[in-house]
């Protein structure tokens, strides 16, 4: 479904990507797991159309997006839920969910959308509560919430997430994971980054690891847990023993 | 035409499309390559010395850029520099056989084994072995890799596994084969001539056995010796190819339509080189065949030259598998022997003669095949210096310290003949090694 081959993407100067290349196929989902700077967001970033890619080629269904606005990348059915949630703090949940669905004004009726707020409504019954409240009152756990159902409104086939577990209580962080796999289980092709390695990789089929913008090691959820690399150096076993 | 779709271990991966496996390609080639470049001294170096930036590598094609592995290389990282992960993350080590030059020492991570296993589960699959088989391993469980390949693999499968090795005879190799039921049999092709000799010997009819598969590997054959291997023991034969560097068995393997070994593309990238000017050469044409690892963690390999000599064939398979089709390997690029599935060099009974006292280095090896039997005999020209010389006890001493010797260092056993000087000699060479094995 998506097939990234030798990105190149930074920020004036500075490469972050170094001719990175990367595939989710349909109904999979894929971790990227990596360190603080390694390019994790700046992948995300660039798939998005948020960041415009320096070199490479981002295919979606077999068709080039490197460098289309994000708006028509949402349009064809990829969406991001952007690190820090940046939700509209001071519109409500309902208000913040229509927004999600803009790219799909005058396609979809207003019978359609609502049934998607439903929808959503269901997959996080703490939203239907509180439609009505500002978003900018949640806590983290439910603005991450509100943040992954709007990027849902947008209907897209491939679904991006960065750090969703940043900044959330721990057990909050297991619903959202929850959740992620119920998606995921609903056909939702994922692409997921994440810090926190142990969670991201229980719901993910595959992994990629991301060091200094190079992608170090692609393999199985289950063979990247059995790396003993990828347990010292991002699923915290061993901590105590490391001497080297 | 259902009939000539084969059971797959791994349907996803063994029919990928090849533009995805492309991509596949791509992306591990990538990741192995920041792994080598970050964990390994020596492609550090290499890579280094060669100018290679590893960013600008975009394609497969342009692996043609990167500096080739050599036996001779893997030989000077003994015994673990070439290993891309610390000690204590590798849970096995397997070595090349040949003691006297210094072996090639292969580490695997626990993934590795778990590839390994895989590779040679689709390889018995498709060799069309099940869970109901029961699996003779007539390979010697050694620290080279063979038998634990197989092995590996027919217990994934959940077939009755017996791990007959080589320490007992052939007879009672037979007797297992005759009671255990066994159905499949793993082993050389010379080992396979051995125990249909012994069948004869004991009056054993093949009818009697419930054998009906063979697989084999460890040696090179031809197409007539495999006749013979089948006719004798009445069996269907899969040709198997692998090596110990890298990986064991299990790098390629026969479908059930036998047209050519199908490689594990998935971990392996194949290329075919001419020996000499070490440029590509085109599908199907004969060359040297040059493996990189795309999935390994413990010993990753780029461009490694292996020596043996095949063609490759890029068209589809009827089988349904997308992965290339390799020729049996026809022969070697260098004067590598491959005896009981066991490989050595001329040089290096060359270098055991060179530290005997009393003997010169003009040396002949004889491969041979005697009522069924594979040998190997190694004629020696005794020096004209030496002592004592007339006296049959010196002799006979200096023959049997030198058969010990031969099996130490390369476990094979040698019958050592001692012959006068310059009696090897034809037109002032010696012809070093004569093979008279049935081709």
């Amino acid at each position: 479904m998506l097939r990234i081959l030798n990105l190149d993407a930074g920020y004036g100067k500075l490469r972050v990507l170094k001719g990175l290349s990367l595939h989710v196929s349909a109904g999979e989902a894929v971790a990227i797991v990596g360190a603080n700077g390694a390019g994790k967001t700046t992948l995300l970033k660039s798939i998005a159309g948020v960041l415009r890619p320096w070199a490479g080629t981002i295919s979606f269904d077999n068709q080039p997006i490197q460098g289309l606005p994000a708006e028509r990348i949402v349009g064809l059915g990829c969406a991001l839920v952007p690190e820090g949630r940046h939700v509209f703090p001071t519109m409500t949940v309902r208000e913040n969910l229509l927004l999600g669905a803009y790219c799909r004004r005058g396609r979809d009726g207003g019978a359609e959308i609502a049934e998607d707020i439903k929808r959503c409504f269901d997959l996080f019954p703490i939203l239907r509560e509180r439609q009505h409240q500002l978003a900018g009152t949640f806590s983290g756990g439910q603005q991450q919430m509100l943040a992954i159902a709007r990027a849902l409104m947008s209907k897209p086939r491939l679904l991006m997430m960065d750090e969703p577990s940043l900044g959330v209580a721990p057990l909050v962080v297991r619903d959202i994971y929850r959740t992620v796999a119920r998606l995921k289980d609903q056909g939702l092709t994922i692409l997921l980054v994440e810090q926190n390695a142990r969670a991201a990789l229980t719901v993910a089929d595959r992994g990629y690891v991301i060091e200094t913008g190079q992608i170090v090691l692609e393999g199985s959820s289950r063979e990247l847990c059995g790396n003993r690399e990828v347990q010292r150096a991002y699923l915290g076993k061993e901590y105590q023993t490391i001497d080297e | 035409m259902t009939q000539t779709i084969s059971r797959l271990y791994d349907a996803k991966a063994e029919t990928m499309k090849r533009d995805e496996l492309r991509q596949l390609q791509i992306e591990r080639l990538q990741s192995t390559l920041n792994r080598v470049y970050r964990n390994v001294a020596f492609y550090h170096g290499a890579f280094d010395a060669h100018r290679v930036n590893l960013e600008k590598l975009k394609d497969l094609d342009m692996l043609t850029e990167l500096p080739f592995t050599t036996r001779q290389d893997l030989a000077g990282a003994y015994p673990y520099d070439m290993f891309a992960v610390p000690l204590r993350d590798i849970v096995r080590i397997h070595s090349t056989s040949a003691a006297s030059d210094r072996p090639i020492v292969v580490g695997y991570t626990h993934n590795d084994l778990r590839n390994w296993t895989d590779c040679m589960a689709r390889l018995l699959v498709a060799a069309g072995v099940d869970q109901h088989d029961v699996v003779q391993i007539a390979i010697d469980y050694n620290i080279t890799a063979g038998a634990f390949g197989f092995h590996q693999g027919a217990q994934r499968l959940g077939a009755s596994v017996i791990p007959a090795s080589l320490t007992m005879g052939v007879e009672r190799q037979l007797v297992i084969m005759r009671d255990f039921k066994t159905t499949v049999l793993v082993t050389t092709p010379g080992y396979a001539i051995s125990l249909a000799a012994g069948m004869d010997h004991i009056q054993l009819h093949p009818e009697r056995l419930t054998l009906r598969l063979g697989l084999f590997g460890g040696e090179r054959w031809s197409e007539e010796l495999r006749q013979q291997v089948e006719r004798s023991l009445h069996i269907t034969s899969i040709d198997t190819y692998g090596l110990a560097e890298v990986m064991g068995p299990g790098v390629a393997g026969e479908c059930h339509l036998r047209n050519g070994l199908h490689i594990n593309e998935d971990h392996f990238i194949v290329e075919v080189i001419d020996p000499r000017t070490l440029k590509a050469l085109p599908a199907g044409q004969e060359g040297e065949l040059v493996f990189t690892t795309i999935t390994k963690e413990g010993f990753p390999l780029i461009r490694y030259r292996t020596g043996d000599v095949a063609a490759i064939n890029p068209e589809p398979c009827a089988c349904g598998r997308t992965f290339v089709r390799m020729t049996r390997p026809s022969g070697r690029t260098d004067d590598r022997i491959l005896f009981g599935g066991i490989g050595f060099y001329p040089s290096q009974i060359e270098s055991i003669l060179a530290a005997s006292e009393g003997l010169s280095t003009h040396f002949q090896i004889i491969l041979d095949r005697v009522g069924g039997a594979d040998t190997i005999e190694i004629k020696v020209e005794i020096s004209e210096k030496i002592p004592g010389l007339d006296e049959i006890k010196t002799l006979e001493t200096l023959r049997t310290n030198m058969m010990s010797k031969i099996k130490t260092a390369l476990g094979v056993d040698a019958k050592v003949t001692f012959v006068v000087p310059r009696s090897l000699r034809q037109n002032g060479a010696v012809q070093r090694v004569v093979d008279r094995r049935a081709t």
